[in-house]
């Protein structure tokens, strides 16, 4: 069955290379629109599937099972990080989602979406080079403007892990009209995995940090010290009448480290604005 | 033994770091190990010897051999006081493997694949992000955004290049190039304006893996573009050099006036080892030899200066607290030690440029003054903005750390700090040790 999809797949960029593009496009503002972290891995995959597809006939099998198999490791990673934040964390997950608040408001991801757009149909209008193919310029040029965009709506690493990935995709849509090199092409995959894990890793310190100071703000409620006990109590805090969120903030030294702040799950969700 | 064996080795000891991380003395025995071998191994193997190893030249020459080195020390001492710090989180794994990758790019004779190896290499230290205060995940964040971005531009440099073989009179094909190789400046080294992702990175917890990135991949990315530039000196134009010299003004600048609004000394160390590089670049892309001297021995004294910082803060970050009675009973000495190395690790960042590089007899800011009229004022205002930044971070340290610290700093960290201090006084003293790798470092 897998050789018969195999087979189908391949003469697509020819036959259907408009609507691939099209495709990219959509999978592009979707992933744009979306805050959830959950919804991105469908998303990017989507777009990836469109993007080896596109290069197929350029890159040859090899290259085409080396792409999808970091591809599906970006997916695993995201989604393996993705339920175990949900699963172990949740309230803290949402609290740092809280953080970037005005960034996660869907009408202003909406606006994003549409000024991304009039920007590529823009840039291709005045900039589109006479060496590219009509096709691979739009292609190109949109995802270097969902890298941007991608960068600047970002609420979460995992979303700018994938805005970066949108880059390296428009570059290896270049760099396959040139003849890749096999080992430049494998490199430059096994670095589409390390982006993902880095990403994946640092959503994963972000969470427990919010975990974390959410925890240390609630014990700071319940006890409110006294000037002669807050100094002890963090990295760099001032005394009480100096203690600003960043007092609570640097917290990390207090023996509340990343990971154990991941595995304490919190009672109730912590309240806004509790850290820096 | 083969060259290849000085990526292979930090990288199997990554491996066998990762696979230790639950039992801490055996994990830490094997990453020093990993390190003392390399050492030794780099100091025995062949030089200038081509071997083939996946189809790729690999060759250590005298200049690579000494930069090696280089990274092989500073690792090796921010993992002894990672390993003797209890808060200091998992940094051992992903700093031997960052470099063993960075090994890799060093080694291999292919410029193409070093500059492809070496965003990995960068991506790897990430991995090694701990804080519960959300600036560290930040700062790293915005690296990681940034770091990958260079790549499409160096592969597209090679098939420029071939268009101008097959129409030579393109001419303007080698200037595109040489403009393309300016993203991986700005970016490997976080130039303005993305200087300010390392010290958002550095103020948000322990400043280690900042520091292993301002002492070992800042000096490899400086050696890779610059084994480019040698190999193709075409691409060395003046427009892109006098840009990128604007560009090290303008960090150096802007790095020490953010350094006002820090709110922990490890983002004032990291302003003051952003306007240093700052420096670095401009005598960089001065063009002379002269320029270069400077530069790189700029560029050596800082790694030294900022291990020590960072190497203190850590000890001192590390330090459990008293309760105010017990306190109160003992003067925090070694709190006090620590402090004052922290302080004057920031300082001595501030008084390298003005220090006499003996291969010149004179000062790099008077070297790179020729170049650039501006650059007394600018260091001028940078140096200021981190005085007053050092001035309000470190008296806050002062009140909520140090005094509250009594006996309580860990004696072998302590002691691991006094010895950096000691060996950066040695330094200091007979500045020709310096000047002397620096020359190792040119060949």
């Amino acid at each position: 069955m897998l050789p018969t999809i195999l087979r189908s797949l391949e003469p697509l960029a020819a036959s259907r290379a408009l609507h691939l593009v099209v495709g990219l496009y959509a999978s592009g503002a979707l992933l744009l629109l979306s805050p959830d972290e959950r919804l991105l891995i469908p998303f990017f995959l989507l777009q990836r599937g469109i993007v080896i597809v596109l290069l197929w006939s350029n890159i040859g099998l090899s290259l085409v099972t080396v792409s999808t198999a970091a591809s599906v490791a970006v997916g695993l990673i995201y989604l393996i990080t993705v339920w175990g934040l949900f699963r172990k964390a949740a309230p803290a997950v949402a609290q740092a989602t809280r953080g970037a608040q005005p960034l996660t408001y869907p009408p202003l991801r909406a606006l994003a979406v549409a000024l991304a757009l009039l920007l590529t149909h823009g840039l291709v209008q005045r900039y589109a080079p006479s060496l590219l193919p009509p096709l691979v310029t739009w292609s190109v040029a949109w995802l270097l403007v969902e890298f941007c965009f991608a960068l600047l709506l970002a609420p979460t690493p995992l979303h700018s892990g994938l805005g970066v990935l949108a880059f390296a995709d428009a570059g290896r849509i270049l760099y396959a009209l040139t003849g890749p090199d096999p080992l430049v092409w494998g490199v430059w995959a096994s670095c589409d995995v390390l982006v993902a894990l880095a990403a994946a890793h640092l959503r994963t310190v972000e969470v427990a940090a919010y975990g974390g100071t959410g925890a240390e703000c609630r014990e700071t409620a319940e006890t409110p010290p006294s000037s002669e006990e807050i100094p002890a109590a963090s990295l760099e805090s001032p005394p009480v009448e100096e203690a600003d969120q960043d007092s609570v903030a640097h917290g990390e030294l207090t023996g509340h480290s990343a990971s154990s702040a991941l595995e304490r799950e919190p009672a109730e969700p912590p309240e806004p604005g509790g850290s820096a | 033994m083969r060259v290849y064996w000085l990526s292979i080795l930090p990288l199997a000891g990554a491996v066998a770091v990762a696979l230790l991380q639950r039992w801490r003395v055996p994990m830490v025995v094997v990453a020093l190990a990993t390190l003392l071998g390399c050492l030794r191994l780099s100091s025995l193997l062949p030089m200038n010897q081509a071997q083939t190893f996946l189809g790729q030249q690999w060759m250590l020459d005298g200049g690579t051999q000494r930069l090696l080195i280089l990274a092989y020390w500073t690792t090796a001492t921010l993992l002894a006081i990672a390993a003797a710090a209890q808060q200091a989180g998992p940094v051992h794994a992903p700093m031997l493997a960052s470099l063993g990758l960075l090994s890799a790019a060093i080694l291999l004779h292919s410029w193409l694949l070093s500059l492809l190896l070496l965003p990995a290499a960068l991506i790897v230290p990430i991995l090694a992000t701990f804080s519960t205060r959300p600036d560290a995940p930040r700062g790293a964040s915005h690296f990681l955004a940034w770091v990958t971005v260079p790549i499409p531009f160096l592969l597209a440099i090679p098939w420029l290049l071939d268009q101008l073989a097959v129409r030579p009179q393109e001419l303007a094909v080698v200037t595109w190039s040489a403009w393309l190789l300016l993203p991986a400046w700005i970016l490997w080294l976080n130039l303005f304006p993305f200087h300010g992702t390392m010290p958002l990175w550095a103020a948000g917890g322990l400043p280690l893996v900042p520091a292993f990135l301002w002492a070992a991949k800042d000096a490899v990315v400086i050696h890779l573009l610059l084994a480019v530039w040698r190999q193709m000196p075409a691409l060395q134009m003046e427009s892109v050099l006098s840009t990128l010299r604007t560009l090290g003004l303008l960090t150096a600048l802007f790095s020490g006036i953010w350094a006002v609004i820090q709110s922990s000394l490890s983002g004032v160390l990291g302003c003051a080892a952003m306007s240093v590089l700052g420096l670095v670049v401009l005598g960089l892309a001065a063009g002379s030899a002269d320029g270069l001297s400077a530069a790189l021995f700029l560029l050596l004294s800082r790694s030294a200066a900022v291990l020590l910082a960072s190497a203190a803060l850590t000890v001192l970050y590390d330090g459990s607290a008293d309760t105010p009675q017990e306190a109160r009973k003992r003067f925090p000495w070694e709190g006090l030690v620590l402090w004052l190395i922290a302080v004057g690790g920031v300082l001595a960042l501030l008084a390298l440029p003005r220090m006499a590089n003996p291969a010149q007899g004179r000062s790099v800011l008077s070297v790179l003054q020729v170049q650039e009229p501006r650059l007394w004022q600018a260091w001028r205002i940078s140096a200021a903005g981190v005085l007053i930044g050092l001035a309000h971070t470190s008296w806050r340290l002062w009140r909520s750390q140090v005094r509250s610290s009594g006996g309580h700093i860990r004696p072998v960290p302590f002691l691991l700090a006094v010895c950096l201090l000691l060996l950066c006084l040695y330094l200091a003293l007979s500045p020709q040790v310096v000047s002397g790798w620096v020359s190792g470092l040119m060949l």
